[in-house]
């Protein structure tokens, strides 16, 4: 275990530094900031001295040996526009962005492994059509598309729903859906066709021949090893969740990590750009170190670290 | 009297029967599900129409603004007029028009991204597959590094340093997407190398290449196509998502993801601008997937897994 856990943390290890780097080299190819927010007026002098001031005078290979010091000690430096450390002003809004991936991570496991279990188990049947015509549907439906609809429908035509902020629970609803949309239908087909795979095996028929309940072979038998499959699938939502919250959050104008990442984009404003996808591309890591690891607890049979 | 009518019936029914069964001998021959086949291919037919010959069907100049004709109402509405299908936009822009000729980016991307990651990915897998060694881990190392990637940030990344232009999002795109390509070849290359043929075909004394392109490659080509197929749905949603950013397509080039976010601020009382290009971008998306499905279970009902 320790084996193969040790060349994965290295291999992750090199992941993020490759991030940070090219997020350091993007950064400094968007364009000069200080053109962008400097008065019309402003001397050359002025604007040399705030370009002093952030460091933009220095050499690159410096200004990359700081920028990577900085990372070490969580310090990426202040946000050019409003002149918060960075580190603050995205740590402050992690918290939206965990809230509405968790909301719609717990959607699709609510919603895409019961439909899917129940459609497998109901093959040909009418809500086994609905459900793969449902499928079908959400998973060619662009999110910004689908936000755009829902807040249409529920919060124009019915009024039922807030169109977009942060607030209360009912704030949450539709982006959480939006978000969820596209991995509750693969979640949904991937359970599916996992349990019409695990249901046609000896043991099934073994389990109802010695006259377990229904529901004990459904559950217990059955779906056990129908999610074992799954688990790589759901680690690789969780993550793109987070990354795909930007497209909601800046739909729904919810103030997370996302809409902060593309506005700053657009504002040029480097160190908060540095610190948002630095996070993304950590949590993607960590994410898929965990999908690794989850193996060894859930199935004793895969002996990770052979190479296959 | 009677009789000659009862003859003639019976000949007709004969040569009733006589085509019926012709007919029926001959639809044997078509594939499993053709009725939805030919459903799915003339809509990607009429894509492909409109795709390639934009610039000559368009009704109105796409481009051309006009504030006499600002926000027309489609032709479904009381006051809309068939001059203007799907009505105009705020800038007095033919909806139709722009849908149009928004085709011919969306058809664009299709053309060049595809065959683009599928060669790269097809040749990268074909050679680790074969070969092995060390090009084998350093491919496959890569492959695990791409797929765990936040792919669509480091595409607006990129958009953001360089300026929104198709050209940045094509090359973006095919190297994000060769990687499945070059694992689901890889993996394929992997058990036909222990095949008889591959060891006659070397017994006889054929190289490298010759062995790739003519006897491994031939076999892999039905999985790379469905997964081709699969993947246009991909690329149609990934380059309107940017394009609704601000991060795909240039100010010049019409997009339907741009038409969504140009309607955007007139949803409450038109939602039709964005529900139109929206619904295309869907329709587009969910045939290409069909299509897909339908190929995979044509060529290979066993092939479950791709995707």
């Amino acid at each position: 275990m320790a084996a193969h856990l040790i060349p994965r943390l290295l291999q992750s290890i090199a992941v993020v530094f490759v991030v940070v780097s090219l997020v350091f080299v993007g950064s400094r190819l968007i364009g000069d900031p200080i053109e962008a927010y400097a008065a019309r007026n402003a001397t050359e002098e002025a604007i040399e001295a705030q370009r002093d001031r952030l460091g933009l005078l220095d050499p690159m290979i410096v200004q990359y040996g700081n920028f990577l010091w900085g990372v070490l000690n969580l310090d990426f430096g202040d946000s050019i526009f409003s002149e918060q450390p960075a580190w603050d002003e995205v740590s402050s809004r992690m918290w939206a962005t965990v809230q509405l991936s968790l909301a719609a991570f717990v959607l699709i496991l609510a919603v895409g492994v019961p439909v899917g279990v129940l459609a497998a188990i109901r093959r040909g049947s009418i809500p086994d059509l609905i459900a793969r015509l449902f499928a079908l549907v959400s998973q060619a439906m662009p999110n910004f598309w689908l936000g755009l609809v829902l807040i249409f429908i529920f919060a124009v035509q019915l009024g039922w729903l807030p169109t977009s902020g942060k607030g209360g629970f009912e704030n949450l609803i539709l982006p959480a859906i939006t978000l969820a949309g596209f991995g509750m239908a693969a979640t949904m087909r991937l359970t599916r066709s996992g349990m019409l795979e695990v249901l046609s095996n000896d043991y099934i028929r073994t389990a109802q021949a010695k006259g377990l309940a229904q529901r004990t072979v459904i559950v217990r038998h059955a779906l056990r090893n129908a999610l074992l499959g799954l688990v790589t699938f759901l680690g690789i939502t969780l993550a793109q969740l987070l990354a795909g919250s930007i497209i909601v959050e800046v739909v729904f104008a919810w103030p997370g990590v996302g809409r902060l990442i593309f506005r700053s984009i657009s504002l040029r404003d480097f160190p908060l750009i540095q610190v948002g996808v630095l996070l993304i591309a950590v949590w993607f890591v960590v994410i898929n170190i965990l999908v690794d690891l989850s193996y060894n607890f859930l199935d004793p049979r895969i002996r990770v670290g052979s190479d296959a | 009297m009677s009789g000659q009518a009862s003859q003639t019936s019976a000949t007709l029914a004969d040569a009733f029967g006589q085509t019926s069964q012709r007919w029926r001998a001959w639809s044997r021959r078509l594939p499993r599900g053709w009725p939805l086949l030919c459903v799915y291919l003339a809509v990607m037919g009429l894509f492909l129409f409109a795709g390639i010959f934009a610039d000559w069907i368009t009704p109105h100049d796409p481009t051309k603004q006009s504030l006499v004709n600002r926000l027309q109402d489609p032709v479904w509405q009381a006051e809309g007029t068939s001059e203007f299908f799907f009505g105009t936009d705020g800038l007095g822009r033919d909806i139709l028009s722009r849908l149009i000729k928004g085709s011919q980016t969306s058809l664009l991307v299709i053309v060049t991204i595809i065959p683009g990651s599928l060669v790269l990915g097809t040749a990268i897998g074909l050679i680790a597959g074969w070969r092995r060694g060390p090009f084998d881990s350093f491919a496959m190392r890569l492959v695990e590094v791409q797929l765990a990637f936040p792919a669509f940030l480091f595409a607006l990344l990129i958009a953001a340093m360089l300026g929104p232009s198709l050209r940045n999002v094509i090359v973006i795109l095919i190297l994000f997407l060769w990687a499945s390509y070059a694992r689901l070849v890889r993996a394929e290359v992997l058990s036909l190398r222990e095949r008889e043929f591959v060891l006659a075909a070397r017994t006889i004394g054929a190289s490298d290449i010759r062995l790739m392109t003519r006897h491994l490659l031939p076999n892999v080509v039905n999985s790379v196509v469905i997964l081709a197929t699969l993947n246009v749905s991909i690329v149609i949603i990934a380059e309107a998502s940017l394009s609704f950013l601000g991060a795909g397509a240039g100010p010049e080039t019409i997009s339907w993801g741009k038409m969504v976010a140009e309607g955007r601020d007139l949803l409450k009382i038109r939602f039709w601008l964005t529900g139109i290009p929206g619904i295309t971008i869907m329709i587009i998306a969910l045939v290409g997937n069909l299509l897909g499905d339908w190929l995979r279970d044509y060529l290979d009902p066993q092939l479950r897994n791709i995707q």
